[in-house]
């Protein structure tokens, strides 16, 4: 096999690949199955803030962030993941310590059954991360792969401008 | 699960990766974005070919070209600062009506130009602003015209013999006064019935060069080669728009075989067609 100025050559011993990657600020080293699917790993590790939905790249209930951008785990493999830096819902924030984002769904009553919410909230941080102060439209936009089947994506937009303003007025928690 | 893969490879350049690619042949495929391809893997598949350290995420503009990598997001050719002026900004707003935000986060330049399903917006785009493609097979590069990579033969080839590396579009076009419409259930559907994409070479009040392209109705993009010999050196007007208008859908009519089913979206095309030239004419 020919040497490689990229990541390398992941190769499977004994069934299982290692990779290495960044997740939510931590280096891990996990040993995964060849085909297996980045939401099927990173569930089985724990971090079950990706939902599984369509399996199919239509709902966005499995949205994370790789490198800062939102990508959808059920479409990626895990070992695509080697040396990438992944954020998912956990390392946004805590039960009593939530992300800003996180705190204003829950104050406009974004969240009803709350499935599609860790996508929600994660394709918002994307979205503020480039865009501090996004209007209607581009919120509607960065939010418009993800799914709610409870609601009519009405508190969510009002979730994602008052984040910006949490975020923008210092007020994160 | 696909069991059938035993190794990832993430080759560092794109002659690397075309190499590898056609050393290994069918045990191989080559990932980019993988909004699709990732779940309809052959079982055949032993090696995975990741794409994404390829550095092909460029847009840049020479004195002979704009030159769009193929591992560019279509999230970022929406938000490129040198698309939104290039030809009235029309490859940024076609980058900007695919499918959802998440898709276009994930979404390629290389895969949208190398799965060139009827529906993707880029093609009809790049097909009327007169692009190249350039790929590789590893062992050297060649260019292509874009209308060459949409013939299936070619496409079969996209993938399996080469990579596609970038997409290359003349200067010249920049000024080009361009525009597209579609037809779709919602703005962003991926699915569009019909979309239609023009590209005006204007002097003086004519038409110097004209470029109308169809997608979606038939199965690749295509150029209405009679609608824009209707306008050629005819004045921007809508008299001129509306002959436009009755060529394409005579000339798209005849391509689809008459087929009743088509009847609807060949009426639809030409209004697009004459709405984009309108557009482009005032642009």
């Amino acid at each position: 096999m020919a040497k490689t100025k990229g990541r390398g050559v992941l190769k499977t011993v004994e069934g299982r690949i290692s990779i290495r990657l960044d997740i939510n600020g931590k280096d891990q080293a996990w040993k995964v199955e060849p085909g297996e699917y980045l939401l099927d790993a990173l569930r089985r590790e724990g971090y079950k803030g990706a939902k599984r939905g369509c399996d199919n790249g239509d709902c966005g209930t499995c949205t994370i962030l790789v490198d800062g951008k939102p990508a959808l785990a059920c479409m990626m493999f895990a070992a695509q993941a080697h040396g990438r830096r992944l954020t998912t819902i956990e390392g946004l924030g805590t039960t009593d310590r939530p992300h800003p984002i996180q705190q204003a769904f829950v104050e406009t009553g974004a969240v009803q059954c709350g499935f599609c919410i860790p996508g929600m909230v994660l394709a918002t941080k994307a979205l503020l991360d480039e865009d501090p102060d996004p209007d209607e439209k581009a919120v509607r936009r960065a939010l418009d792969g993800n799914l709610c089947r409870c609601t009519g994506y009405v508190k969510q937009v009002e979730a994602a401008l008052l984040a910006a303003k949490k975020l923008q007025g210092g007020k994160a928690s | 699960m696909k069991n059938n893969i035993k190794q990832f490879c993430f080759p560092g350049s794109a002659k690397e990766a075309a190499a590898l690619m056609n050393k290994l042949k069918h045990k191989a495929v080559v990932v980019a974005g993988g909004t699709r391809l990732s779940r309809a893997l052959l079982p055949s598949v032993e090696t995975v070919i990741d794409l994404a350290d390829l550095p092909l995420k460029h847009v840049k503009a020479d004195r002979k070209w704009l030159r769009i990598g193929a591992l560019c997001s279509i999230a970022e050719l929406e938000k490129s600062p040198l698309l939104a002026q290039w030809a009235g900004g029309v490859i940024a707003r076609a980058a900007g009506q695919w499918s959802n935000a998440l898709a276009r986060s994930m979404g390629t330049v290389g895969g949208n130009v190398s799965r060139a399903h009827p529906h993707n917006n880029l093609p009809p785009v790049f097909l009327a602003l007169d692009a190249v493609v350039v790929c590789s097979d590893g062992r050297a590069e060649k260019v292509l015209p874009f209308a060459r990579i949409l013939e299936p033969a070619m496409m079969r080839q996209i993938g399996t013999r080469y990579i596609v590396v970038e997409v290359c579009i003349p200067a010249a076009t920049r000024t080009w006064s361009a525009a597209l419409a579609r037809l779709a259930i919602t703005k962003t559907s991926w699915e569009a019935y019909t979309s239609c994409v023009v590209a005006v070479d204007r002097k003086d009040g004519s038409v110097r060069g004209v470029r109308v392209v169809v997608g979606s109705v038939l199965p690749r993009a295509t150029r209405m080669g009679k609608a824009e010999a209707v306008l050629d050196g005819k004045p921007c007007s809508e008299a001129s728009a509306r002959a436009a208008e009755a060529a394409l859908q005579a000339e798209l009519q005849s391509l689809t075989g008459g087929a009743q089913a088509k009847a609807y979206a060949c009426r639809v095309s030409g209004v697009l067609a004459r709405r984009c030239l309108m557009e482009a004419f005032q642009g």
